[in-house]
């Protein structure tokens, strides 16, 4: 029977267990976001604060990570977040979670609070909480150059940390490891709140698949399909452009957020394209740094060469952040946006919100509801290339008014700033939207109004099929259909949970079949031998239990969360292709909740709690 | 595009443009519609890419003319511009 062990940390004991998670459990729940949502909804007590000893966070590998499937690498970080007050769960790349994994851990589930700031330091068998006194106040970069200089042995030790802004508690930061942001929705001011500032592991074992001549074999055909695959394959446009690739497109659609969601249209979008990163800070898309087994290659690094940001060197920006930093405040200069990715990762910021709250801010200064005084004498107009990094910069160390207010995130800025702005602070459930504009593309709408983080563009994403020619020009695909799109983005939720419980990257379903390639190298590696219908349900399960969560931690939780922002809702958008459109949300979401077996609140039904096994929720949120 | 010649710019954005390149233009007679254009933009194409695969693109971009989706049996008249949404990917 295939087992996996977990670690249990308690801050407050300063205690450390393993655990082996019940075989049963695991073939339901599979792992990252499935697992994280199991472990996470049993062990938190209802109803407590975001910022709590008894809250937990939850850190989760699936099965693939660290095999030899394609893009293997993708790990949970899962929480109840400070910023919405209900579920979040995010995923990073890069090298830190197959080093957890060769270590011979599945997860760990953090709770309690450290007397002192703290690292958990993991070498195989040996797992301490150590002092981190002399690492707090330190950016991430420093905090991981010192850290591998102080473990470093026969082998390099990952490192997952949190940056200065989570350690005051900024409600939009990320948690940072090897480089790469993880969690939205303020997953590392939880951390910060524990005074857990980072996780060091080194490992040197073996990591266990039932059958590697299996594997080997689903993961080579994937590989060649991806390969192949003009997106993802060799000289593809992720290896040209990584997801910037699609800035033009979604701007001929209409749909490129541009200053705070006032239009989808930017005048400046080919200045801030993928082609234009490529062709110059990118150096003509040689600069990458490919997760491990990664044929997409989709991070490239950015090298300021010149002007005033000159010597900065960093990964990116990817499509959300260059969009959310760049047209959604204003800012054409490609320097600047890639400078302000920088200071994000620095901080501990997430780039999406960051970019959201500052487009906010800078809509609410140019409309006379804030003013110098309380920017601390920023001139925050959209444009205004030096007011964005300087709002970063405070955002990041949570210094003066604008600081906070950076920090706070959009919803809370917004309830703050009054004056009705909250009309056009633009996220739903508290998280801030991304780089879609749901105007130009119904089924995105109805992604983020329901998607169980809040605003989230990969719950499903289905922008490209509506908008960038990934689906047939039929219904329900075409952006503005309505008819069957509730039903067609449950489905493809379901599909895409089941992904992020396996490990592998999300970017290979645009090279492989979600189900039909993934599937195999799945069971190859769990020997579960799951049924494409039983795979799909472990993503269906995951979801349910998260929104289930939802209900359990906010009393009035149900339909009237799932919105979206009232500039969506109302304010018809002035150009582009989706001229004059608001979203008509109320009969996708009623599809959406037939398809679901949701009640007409949204609620899961007894029905379909029992029919995915959880009946232990039942009695949780009736 | 040449003044008095009957011809529309046809954008690309997307995969198409690694191949054909930011636009080009592309001769119409009366009562054209974009599903003609689609025809001759393919012909073109043909010899850069694989015939399977672009057939494939043509058929699932989105298209926009003159800023605003239309489907491919409207009628395009000489200066209009055709954007051809085609294959792209992001997050």
């Amino acid at each position: 029977m295939r087992s996996e062990t977990i670690l249990k940390v308690d801050l407050t004991k300063g205690s450390i267990s393993k655990e082996t998670v019940d075989p049963a459990v695991l073939r339901n729940y599979m792992g990252g976001k499935g697992l994280a949502a199991y472990y996470l909804f049993n062990e938190i007590p209802p109803r407590v604060p975001a910022f709590s000893a008894e809250n937990k966070v939850a850190i989760m590998c699936g099965p693939l990570i660290g095999t030899v499937a394609p893009s293997s690498v993708k790990f949970c970080v899962a929480t109840k977040s400070p910023l919405t007050g209900g579920w979040t769960d995010g995923y990073a790349s890069g090298t830190w979670a197959d080093m957890l994994r060769a270590a011979g851990y599945y997860g760990i589930i953090i709770g309690g609070i450290a007397e002192k700031p703290t690292y958990l330091y993991i070498e195989d068998d040996k797992v301490e909480l150590r002092d981190a006194s002399d690492l707090w106040g330190a950016n991430t970069y420093e905090t991981t150059r010192l850290l591998k200089e102080r473990h470093r042995s026969d082998i390099e030790p990952m490192v997952l940390t949190i940056g200065p802004a989570a350690e005051k508690l900024a409600l939009i930061t990320t948690v940072i490891a090897e480089y790469r942001a993880a969690g939205r929705g303020g997953v590392a001011a939880v951390l910060g709140f524990k005074k857990l500032k980072a996780i060091v592991v080194k490992g040197h074992k073996e990591i266990p698949v039932a059958n590697p001549e299996k594997l080997e074999e689903a993961a080579k055909v994937a590989r060649e399909k991806l390969i192949k695959n003009p997106i993802t394959g060799v000289r593809g446009r992720h290896q040209q452009m990584g997801t910037s690739n699609i800035v033009l497109g979604v701007n001929a659609a209409g749909a490129l957020p541009t200053r705070n969601f006032q239009t989808g249209v930017f005048e400046y979008a080919e200045d801030i394209s993928g082609e234009s990163f490529r062709d110059t800070l990118w150096m003509g898309g040689q600069r990458r740094r490919p997760c491990p087994r990664c044929i997409n290659q989709c991070t490239h690094v950015a090298i300021i060469e010149s002007g005033k940001w000159a010597g900065i060197v960093d990964e990116g920006p990817d499509y959300e952040n260059l969009t959310m930093l760049g047209s959604n405040c204003g800012i054409s200069d490609k320097n600047t946006i890639a400078t302000a990715e920088f200071l994000c990762d620095l901080y501990g910021l997430e780039g999406i919100s960051a970019g959201n709250t500052i487009g906010f801010l800078m809509e609410c200064f140019e409309k006379g509801l804030i003013t110098k005084e309380d920017t601390d004498g920023v001139n925050l107009r959209f444009g205004n290339e030096d007011a964005l990094i300087e709002a970063l910069v405070r955002g990041g160390t949570v210094t003066g008014k604008l600081g906070k207010l950076v920090a706070m995130g959009v919803r809370r800025a917004a309830d703050t700033i009054g004056q009705g702005s909250q009309k056009f602070a633009m996220h739903v459930k508290g998280l801030e939207m991304p780089a879609y504009e749901p105007r130009a593309a119904f089924g995105m709408g109805l992604c983020y109004a329901r998607s169980d983080r809040g605003a989230c563009h990969l719950r499903p994403w289905t922008f490209g099929a509506e908008c960038l020619g990934l689906a047939p020009r039929e219904p329900p695909y075409l952006p503005y259909d309505i008819q069957g799109k509730g039903a067609w983005v449950k489905t493809l939720n379901d599909v895409f949970a089941a992904v992020d419980c396996t490990g592998v990257c999300l970017f290979i379903t645009f090279g492989v079949d979600a189900v039909e390639d993934i599937l195999p190298m799945v069971n190859a590696a769990t020997g579960f031998n799951y049924t494409a219908e039983e795979y799909v349900k472990v993503g269906e399960r995951a979801s349910n239990l998260t929104r289930a969560f939802w209900f359990r931690e906010v009393s009035d939780f149900g339909r009237d969360y799932d919105t979206l922002p009232w500039r969506c809702l109302h304010e018809p958008l002035p150009s582009g292709p989706a001229k004059g459109k608001t979203v008509p949300l109320e009969p996708m979401l009623n599809d959406y909740y037939k398809a679901a077996g949701w009640d007409a609140n949204g609620k899961p039904t007894k029905a379909k709690l029992q029919e995915l096994g959880l009946d232990f929720v039942i009695n949780k949120i009736y | 595009m040449e003044a008095g010649k009957k011809e529309v710019v046809v954008k690309f954005m997307g995969f198409l443009r690694e191949v054909a390149g930011p636009e080009i233009t592309v001769p119409i007679k009366d009562n054209s519609k974009i599903a003609d254009v689609l025809q001759d933009v393919h012909k073109r194409l043909e010899p850069l890419m694989e015939k399977e695969l672009l057939t494939k693109v043509l058929r699932n971009s989105r298209l926009v003319l003159n800023g605003v989706y239309a489907p491919d049996e409207t009628e395009i008249n000489p200066g209009d511009v055709l954007t051809i949404i085609s294959p792209a990917a992001g997050g």
